[in-house]
């Protein structure tokens, strides 16, 4: 009788990252089984050997894909991969309309700074549509999240932009705009958070994700905003950097992000709508073989 | 290329039915998973341990079955895999978008499941 399980060891290299024994355990078994069973059916001992080594191919690749399966869930999964694409994408969008609606002039900050940045765009764009190339092709419910994100985006900007009469979007993140926020900016912010939130829903994003869209041009201009402190600081000089980045953090970050909040929070207390899963696909169908090979 | 992955993802779904119809009968082991496909299937569908682990892994991942080391009446262990809650939910919409599926198909090609 063949060692089933050591040559499973042997030939199971580099063996599974977790659950190893468990797993050579099971395909020695298997393996075992299947030649037990051409034996009982009258095959010759070496005939039912050479036939039972035939179940697997590639010892390789059954190894990369046990592999694959058994580690840990990615900790991004493919709707996360799917939100980084929309939000990139969206992301990439509104900056070009902001530029193209409000040129400005070209300072050199925005030489240095925004024009690079502006250039990686497409780069993140890119990386975000391979992510999504590999798993399933759009569907609804990214669509619907699609539109969730970009309403609360372009509503945002239409906030900043427009009602704040921010004429120079460019200096957007540089110059202290008045700490008082108008009625009318907050009160759109407040409804751009709540119609994000609701379309999040309807695409049954979960809770945290509906968080997320509806608050993320505040997320993201708080982050974009503590990049550019050591900037400020640092190269640019500016004396009175700190306290800036203060007033700019409250107007541009805190408020609208709170006032976006607000807007979403009672499409945050409803049931989570993730009792219907958004289909997840198979992100690796294109490398696997076939599942019925014969 | 793409029909590669077409045929890949049809053999996948169809690995997945079976394997979800068969553990909604009762809970079992690979090798028996294996043998009951090819044998009910009459061999028109056959698992070999390269295809089945890795979609049953993946499965158990996904949530859809569990898999439990239980001693048989002999004393040897086996991991027996049952279907989930998740698994029972998934099985219904499958099984509803194959039947799209072949009757789509049909409507095309007058290729018929029955």
């Amino acid at each position: 009788m063949p060692d089933w399980k050591d040559l499973v060891r042997q030939r199971m290299q580099p063996p599974p990252v977790t659950q190893a024994d468990e797993v050579i355990e099971e395909l020695s078994t298997h393996l075992e089984e299947t030649y037990n069973d051409l034996l009982d059916r009258g095959c010759a001992p070496q005939a039912a050997f050479e036939r039972t080594l035939q179940e697997v191919d590639d010892w390789d690749v059954l190894c990369r894909r046990i592999s694959r399966t058994r580690q840990r869930r990615n900790p991004m999964n493919d709707r996360t991969k799917r939100l980084w694409l929309l939000v990139a994408v969206t992301w990439l969008g509104a900056s070009l309309s902001a530029v193209v609606l409000q040129p400005g002039r070209l300072y050199p900050y925005l030489i240095v700074f925004y024009l690079p940045w502006l250039a990686t765009l497409p780069l993140v764009g890119a990386a975000g549509a391979y992510l999504a190339q590999r798993g399933d092709p759009v569907n609804d419910h990214v669509k619907r999240l699609w539109l969730s994100v970009t309403v609360t985006w372009l509503g945002t900007i239409l906030s900043l932009v427009v009602l704040q009469r921010i004429d120079h979007p460019e200096l957007i993140l540089r110059r202290p705009i008045p700490v008082w926020f108008p009625l009318p900016g907050l009160a759109t912010l407040i409804l751009v958070g709540a119609a994000g939130a609701y379309l999040a829903q309807r695409a049954n994003a979960p809770r945290k994700t509906r968080l997320v869209v509806a608050t993320s041009p505040a997320l993201l201009l708080g982050i974009v905003m503590l990049l550019l402190l050591p900037w400020r600081v640092a190269v640019d000089r500016y004396p009175w950097a700190l306290r800036f980045f203060a007033i700019d953090a409250g107007n541009l970050a805190v408020v609208p992000g709170l006032a976006l909040l607000f807007g979403a929070l009672p499409f945050l207390r409803q049931g989570s709508a993730n009792s219907i899963p958004l289909p997840t696909g198979d992100v690796n169908a294109s490398t696997r073989t076939t599942a019925l090979p014969e | 290329m793409l029909t590669k992955r077409i045929r890949s993802k049809i053999a996948r779904g169809s690995g997945e039915l079976a394997i979800l119809s068969l553990l909604a009968e009762q809970p079992l082991y690979g090798f028996e998973i294996a043998k009951q496909i090819g044998e009910r299937t009459g061999g028109a569908l056959k698992f070999t341990l390269a295809s089945l682990y890795p979609l049953l892994y993946d499965m158990e991942k996904h949530g859809w079955v569990e898999g439990r080391w239980q001693a048989n009446h002999a004393g040897r262990d086996r991991r027996y895999y049952r279907l989930t809650p998740a698994g029972k939910k998934q099985l219904a919409p499958l099984k509803e978008e194959w039947r799209n599926f072949f009757r789509a198909l049909n409507t095309l090609a007058g290729v018929s499941h029955a």
